[in-house]
C-alpha cells in the first residue's frame, strides 16, 4: 500500500511537472535565490525529491535541510528516518555530528578574543602555550593563528588513535594533544592540510588565552548567548544530557546497493574542538544565521563580522579566496563561506553568502555522502559557477602534466606510499591569471537530480527559472614557494571544497622504483619455484654465496608481504594506526633491509671473485639494491 | 652463428613445413584471423585486445597438430638433436609467432586509435596500453602452459591425438578461450570502474593497477604485465625443459 502511495505520489508529481507549469509559479512575497530558483520552487523541489524517489527512508539515512537569511527561517525539510527499525522519522529534534563544522565555533572564538585584545592572530602560539608543548616541530618558523585557521602550521594529520569507543578513557584536550602530535612535515604559512590535530591546537589556544578549558568558553560566549539548548561540543556530549540520550537513539546508514544500518557509530574525538559538536537542524541553522547577521550578536563590532569573512589565503596568486579566518570558501554562482564536516556517523554542510544574507545547512546521517540532498541542493540554491566568471581575454588553455600527493595523507613514515596511491595528475586546464587556473565541465551532465532522467532535469532547471549555464568550472590555484615547495589548491569534485597537493617532482621515478619493488617479490616466488623444481630433476648447482642471495630473495618477498600488511591494518582501521604495530613493521622493514644489504654485498663479491655466472651475480646485486633504495625511499622503516 | 643456434633454427624450419601439411593451412588460418580481427580492430580499436588471448587457446595445437595426429614426436629421438634443443625450439617458434602477430595487431589497434582521434572521437591510447598488454601476458602465459602440457604428453596416445587433431578439440577450446577472455576483460573492467568488494588486498591491487595504469600513460602497467608473464613463461620453460629430459620415450 505505502509502495503504491509513493509510485502515485511521483506520478503526480511528474504529471504536475508535465503539464501544469503554474503549480510551480513564485509566490508574490518569494525570494529568488542567488541559483535563480524561488523560495516556493525550490521548496516543491524539496519534495519532488522526496515524492519521486520511493520512499526516501529506504534510500538515505536521516536527512535534514534548512534554507534562512540572518531575520528568519525560510523553509526547513526533513527526510527518511533516524531508525528505521523503529520507523523514527527525522524531525527538528534529530541530532547530527557535525564533523569539521565544529570548527566554525573555534573561528569565531578566536575572532571574539581577537576583537577583545586576548589573541593576536600573527603572533606565535607558543607564546599562549605551556612552556615546551610541543616535542616534535621540525620549523623553528612561528606558528601563527592565522596558520591554524589557514591549516598551513605544517603538521600532517595525526595517524594516532584519536578516535576512541571507551568514553572513560578520553583525556584532557592538553594530553591528547600531546600525545597525538604528528610530524611537523611542511614549513609553516605553505601547505594547507585540512588537518584535526591543527585544529584542535587552536581549541587549546583559545582554552590557554582565555582562561576558561573550551568547552566551558564556547557554551558561555556562543551556545548560551544564541540559545542553543541542543548543542552539544564535549568529546562525549556530557555538557548536554539531552543531546546525550538523543545522540545514542540515532542510526547511521550507508547507502549502497541497498540501504545499510550501521548502528549508532559512537565514537569519540579526543581532540573534541576539532569535531565533536552534535545538534540539531535548527541549532545549526541559529549558529549559522547569527554569523549571518551584519548586528552579530556574536561580537561586540560589526567590524569583527566582516573581519572574519576576509580571506586569508587565495588560490595560487590572485584574489580569489580560499578560506577566510578559518571559513572554507566555495564558489557557486556566488561565493560562499562556510565548512563542510564529516564523521563515521554524519555529513553536514554549512554554506552562507553574506552579500546576499542566505545560508543553507545540509546534516545527513549517513557514513557516505550518497544523498541528493546533501550533494544536489546547494547547487540547486546558490547556482553553478561559470567558466565564464573568471575568464577573461587573456585566458589560455594549459597542460600542467604535474604529479601533487594530496596534503592531507602522510608525507613520511611507514604509511607514505598510501600518498603515492593518491597521487593527482593535473593535466589540461585554462589559465585564469597569478596561478589561478579552472577546470571547464559541460554543466549540463552535471546538474543535481541524478535518480531523475535527463529530460526531467531539463523540464525542473527550465520551469524553476534555475541560471543554467553550459560550461561550469572547478578552480585550482598552484604557489611555488622558495624551498622549492609547490602547492595546489584544487576540488575533487564539483561542488566540493578544495583540497591541497604537494607537487611530486620525482614520482615516476619514485612509482618505477615502487613497481620494480613489488615485481622481485614475484620474482622471488618464481625464483623459489625454479630451485625447487631443478632440485627434484638433480639440475641445480649451487653457487658461491647462494645462501646469502636465496635469504636476500626470500627478504624482498617478505617486505612487500608487510607491505600488504601495513595497507590491510590502514584500510581496515580507516588510517589510525598503533605504535605497536608501527614499530612491528618498521622494525620487520629494517630486518629485511639487513639481509637484503648483507645479499647485495655477497653478490658484488661474487660479481668481483667469481668468473661464472656473473649475470646471476649482477642481477642479485641490483635485486637486493632495488628493495632497499625502495625502503629508503618510502621510508617504511620510520616508525614513531 | 654456432652449432646450437642453427639445430635450433632447422628444427624451427621442420616445424613451419610440418604445419602447413596435412589439414592444418596456417597460412590461411592466420590470413583470416588477420583479416577478420584487422577489420573488427579498425571499427573498434578495443577488439585487438581480444586476440592475444584467443590466440594462446589456438597456437599450440595449430603448430603441432598434425605431429600429435601422427605421433611423429617420436622422430625427434632418432635425430641428432637434444630433448632441450626441441623444447627450445617450439617455445621460441611459439612465443615468436605469437609476439609477431600481437605485436602487428598493437600497430592496428594504434592506428585505428590515432584515425579514430582524427575523426574527432575522444580516445586516448594510455586506455589501451595496459589492457593490451594485459591480454598478451596472459595469452603467453597460456601459450607456455600448453606447450608446457603437450611436452608432457608427447609419447602418451592422448585423446586429442586419437580424435584427429585441431578440428574436434576446437570448439572445447574456443569455448574456453571465450569464456577466459571474457571474465579477464570483466576483471579488468571492474578494477578499472572501482566495482570491486572492499578487501584490502583487493583494493591494494585495484589501486596499485589504477596508479601504474594512469602514470607514463600506461607504460609502467604495460612493464609490470609483461614481467610478470616473462617470469611465468621461464618457469614453464625451466619445467618443460626438466620434465622432457627426464622422460622415458
Amino acid at each position: 500500500m505505502k509502495k503504491l502511495l509513493g509510485i502515485a505520489a511521483s506520478l503526480l508529481c511528474s504529471a504536475a511537472i508535465l503539464l501544469n507549469p503554474p503549480l510551480l509559479s513564485a509566490r508574490a512575497e518569494d525570494i529568488v535565490f542567488p541559483s535563480g530558483v524561488s523560495q516556493s520552487d525550490f521548496e516543491f523541489l524539496l519534495d519532488f525529491q522526496e515524492n519521486d524517489i520511493d520512499m526516501a527512508e529506504k534510500k538515505w539515512g536521516a536527512t535534514a535541510i534548512g534554507a534562512f537569511n540572518a531575520d528568519e527561517v525560510l523553509c526547513t525539510g526533513y527526510y527518511a528516518c533516524t531508525d528505521a527499525a523503529l520507523n523514527a522519522h527525522t524531525d527538528e529534534n534529530s541530532v547530527f555530528e557535525w564533523g569539521e563544522v565544529s570548527q566554525t565555533l573555534i573561528w569565531v572564538s578566536a575572532m571574539q578574543l581577537w576583537e577583545q585584545g586576548k589573541l593576536d592572530l600573527d603572533r606565535d602560539i607558543r607564546d599562549y602555550l605551556p612552556d615546551g608543548f610541543f616535542r616534535h616541530l621540525t620549523y623553528d618558523e612561528p606558528i601563527t593563528m592565522i596558520d591554524l585557521m589557514n591549516g598551513t602550521a605544517g603538521w600532517q594529520e595525526s595517524s594516532s588513535q584519536i578516535w576512541k569507543k571507551d568514553e572513560a578513557s578520553v583525556m584532557s584536550l592538553a594530553d591528547e594533544l600531546q600525545a597525538a602530535e604528528p610530524l611537523q612535515v611542511y614549513r609553516p604559512g605553505e601547505v594547507p592540510v585540512g588537518s584535526l590535530y591543527s585544529a584542535a591546537v587552536a581549541g587549546y589556544v583559545i582554552e590557554c588565552a582565555a582562561g576558561q578549558d573550551y568547552c566551558g568558553y564556547v557554551h558561555e560566549h556562543i551556545l548560551e548567548p544564541l540559545g542553543m539548548e541542543h548543542t552539544s561540543i564535549a568529546p562525549t556530549h556530557s555538557d548536554n544530557p539531552w543531546v546525550y540520550e538523543q545522540r545514542r537513539k540515532m542510526k547511521t546508514y550507508e547507502k549502497g546497493a541497498a540501504l545499510t544500518d550501521k548502528g549508532t557509530c559512537l565514537n569519540y574525538l579526543t581532540l573534541y574542538p576539532a569535531g565533536s559538536a552534535v545538534s540539531t537542524l535548527p541549532d545549526l541553522m541559529t549558529f549559522s544565521q547569527a554569523l549571518l547577521d551584519e548586528d552579530s550578536p556574536l561580537f561586540q563590532s560589526a567590524d569583527t563580522r566582516r573581519e572574519l569573512f576576509s580571506a586569508t589565503s587565495f588560490y595560487g596568486g590572485s584574489d580569489i579566496p580560499l578560506s577566510a579566518h578559518g571559513l572554507q570558501c566555495q564558489e557557486f554562482a556566488v561565493r560562499t563561506y562556510g565548512h563542510e564536516g564529516a564523521t563515521a556517523a554524519s555529513h553536514v554542510k554549512m554554506l552562507l553568502d553574506p552579500e546576499s544574507g542566505l545560508g543553507l545547512v545540509v546534516m545527513i546521517n549517513q557514513s557516505d555522502d550518497d544523498n541528493h540532498y546533501f550533494l544536489d541542493f546547494p547547487e540547486w540554491f546558490f547556482g553553478t559557477l561559470s567558466s565564464q566568471k573568471y575568464a577573461d581575454s587573456t585566458s589560455k588553455d594549459v597542460k600542467l602534466s604535474r604529479y601533487y600527493l594530496p596534503a592531507e595523507l602522510p608525507r613520511t613514515g611507514i604509511l607514505k606510499f598510501i600518498t603515492f596511491f593518491n597521487a593527482v595528475r593535473v593535466e589540461h586546464v585554462q589559465s585564469i591569471g597569478s596561478g589561478a587556473y579552472q577546470l571547464i565541465y559541460d554543466a549540463e551532465d552535471e546538474y543535481g537530480l541524478s535518480d531523475v532522467n535527463k529530460e526531467s532535469k531539463k523540464r525542473l532547471i527550465k520551469q524553476t527559472n534555475f541560471n543554467a549555464v553550459e560550461e561550469g568550472a572547478i578552480l585550482m590555484g598552484t604557489e611555488d614557494y622558495n624551498d622549492g615547495t609547490s602547492v595546489l589548491s584544487y576540488a575533487q569534485l564539483v561542488n566540493m571544497p578544495a583540497h591541497s597537493g604537494v607537487l611530486e617532482p620525482r614520482y615516476t621515478a619514485e612509482l618505477c622504483l615502487f613497481t620494480a619493488y613489488l615485481l622481485l617479490a614475484v620474482a622471488a616466488v618464481y625464483l623459489m619455484l625454479i630451485r625447487r623444481k631443478l632440485k627434484k630433476h638433480n639440475a641445480y648447482s649451487p653457487c658461491k654465496g647462494s645462501a646469502i642471495m636465496k635469504a636476500g630473495q626470500t627478504a624482498w618477498l617478505a617486505s612487500v608481504l608487510i607491505l600488504l600488511i601495513t595497507y590491510t591494518v590502514y584500510v581496515s582501521s580507516n588510517g589510525i594506526m598503533s605504535s605497536a604495530v608501527s614499530a612491528f613493521i618498521g622494525i620487520s622493514q629494517t630486518i629485511c633491509m639487513t639481509v637484503c644489504a648483507a645479499a647485495a654485498i655477497s653478490a658484488l663479491v661474487g660479481v668481483l671473485s667469481e668468473k661464472r655466472r656473473i649475470f646471476r651475480y649482477i642481477t642479485n646485486a641490483l635485486g637486493n639494491i632495488t628493495v632497499i633504495a625502495a625502503i629508503t625511499v618510502f621510508e617504511m622503516y620510520k616508525f614513531r | 652463428m654456432n652449432n646450437d643456434r642453427k639445430r635450433i633454427f632447422s628444427i624451427m624450419r621442420a616445424d613451419l613445413i610440418m604445419m602447413n601439411g596435412g589439414r592444418n593451412n596456417l597460412k590461411l588460418i592466420v590470413l583470416i584471423m588477420c583479416l577478420t580481427f584487422g577489420a573488427m580492430t579498425y571499427i573498434a580499436p578495443f577488439m585487438a585486445i581480444l586476440l592475444p588471448p584467443l590466440m594462446s587457446f589456438f597456437l599450440v595445437p595449430m603448430l603441432f597438430g598434425n605431429e600429435m595426429k601422427y605421433h611423429c614426436e617420436r622422430l625427434n629421438t632418432v635425430l641428432p638433436v637434444s630433448r632441450k634443443d626441441v623444447a627450445d625450439s617450439r617455445f621460441l617458434l611459439t612465443m615468436s609467432l605469437y609476439t609477431g602477430i600481437s605485436l602487428l595487431f598493437y600497430v592496428f589497434m594504434v592506428l585505428a586509435v590515432i584515425n579514430q582521434q582524427h575523426q574527432g572521437i575522444i580516445l586516448f591510447l594510455s586506455s589501451f596500453n595496459a589492457p593490451y598488454a594485459a591480454a598478451f601476458s596472459a595469452g603467453a602465459v597460456i601459450i607456455s602452459g600448453k606447450l608446457r602440457k603437450y611436452f608432457s604428453n608427447v609419447g602418451k596416445s592422448t585423446g586429442e591425438a586419437k580424435t584427429g587433431g585441431i578440428r574436434k578439440a576446437g570448439m572445447k577450446e574456443y569455448i574456453r578461450a571465450v569464456v577466459v577472455s571474457g571474465l579477464l576483460i570483466f576483471l579488468f573492467l571492474l578494477v578499472f570502474a572501482d566495482l570491486l568488494p572492499t578487501i584490502p588486498l583487493l583494493e591494494f591491487v585495484a589501486d596499485l593497477m589504477r596508479i601504474l595504469g594512469n602514470a607514463a600513460d600506461g607504460i609502467l602497467l604495460f612493464a609490470a604485465f609483461l614481467t610478470i608473464a616473462a617470469l611465468s613463461v621461464t618457469y614453464r620453460y625451466i619445467c618443460t625443459v626438466c620434465e622432457y629430459e627426464d622422460k622415458e620415450l
